[in-house]
């Protein structure tokens, strides 16, 4: 695997998807002085502020130590924990895009024990290590190998949102999903 | 000489037309930027080599093609990258 953007001198522009994740993220958790939502222009500032102050490594960063599965659960390293049953270091790269598809995922298809949200969210992760290939982090041989490693949510793992259209019927987790 | 005389309150105007919409484009910016009462700040996270690595594949996820360049300084291959 080819080492990317590794020195710590190496700086990159933020990239608009992930100042849009901070502006996003900071701005509606602002409240300006009198306590008020921030307004579209603080927003747009904050955006431009970002730009100009923090670089891609930084945002990076602050949006994994933002990540968040439901509503209790925070910060990369206790997602990977409790989604995957892994500590973030010692994640593979297919269970790296694994989180990052499920990231973008509406609510309703986050949980893959829904209809056939389970491979949606395959062909999510799939794209996003193909991407992978397409910048040069990944080689062929590496991206095959990625693309056949399965789905493997933590057993325990009972946050998932309901089903679009299910009734609450129980407390008791489902049974946690694998796709091979 | 009279002409370059002339010449220079035409280029001060120039330079006003310029300098003048940039200003007030900033202007508008700090405006903006002061209704944010606390300017957020970095996570305080020592990454590992291992960590630094994961999130580095997060990036080149977030990155859109157009969005990603090589380090003209030329990087090198950061601790624990095979």
């Amino acid at each position: 695997m080819k080492p990317l953007l590794g020195a710590p001198h190496f700086e990159t522009l933020g990239g608009s998807r992930l100042i849009g994740r901070a502006e996003s993220y900071w701005g509606f958790k602002s409240r300006d002085l009198e306590g008020n939502p921030l307004r579209r222009s603080a927003h747009v500032a904050l955006g431009i502020w970002f730009s100009r102050h923090w670089s891609a490594e930084q945002l990076a960063t602050d949006a994994l130590a933002q990540l968040s599965v439901g509503p209790r659960i925070e910060g990369v390293h206790d997602v990977s924990r409790a989604l995957l049953g892994q500590e973030w270091a010692d994640l593979s790269v297919a269970d790296v895009a694994l989180l990052a598809a499920l990231h973008d995922l509406p609510h309703r298809r986050r949980n893959p024990t829904c209809g056939d949200n389970l491979e949606y969210i395959r062909g999510r992760r799939d794209w996003r290590l193909r991407e992978l290939e397409r910048a040069c982090v990944l080689s062929q041989r590496e991206l095959e190998a990625a693309l056949r490693s399965p789905l493997v949510f933590a057993p325990t793992f009972s946050d998932w949102p309901p089903c679009p259209g299910a009734k609450p019927t129980s407390e008791e987790p489902g049974e946690a999903p694998v796709a091979r | 000489m009279r002409r370059i005389r002339g010449l220079r309150p035409l280029l001060c105007l120039l330079g006003l037309i310029l300098v003048l919409p940039l200003a007030a484009i900033e202007w508008l910016y700090r405006h903006a930027l002061a209704q944010v009462p606390e300017l957020p700040t970095l996570p305080a996270w020592e990454m590992t080599p291992d960590e630094q690595r994961r999130r580095d594949w997060w990036l080149a996820m977030e990155l859109r093609p157009g969005e990603r360049r090589s380090n003209p300084s030329g990087p090198g291959p950061s601790p624990g990258t095979s």
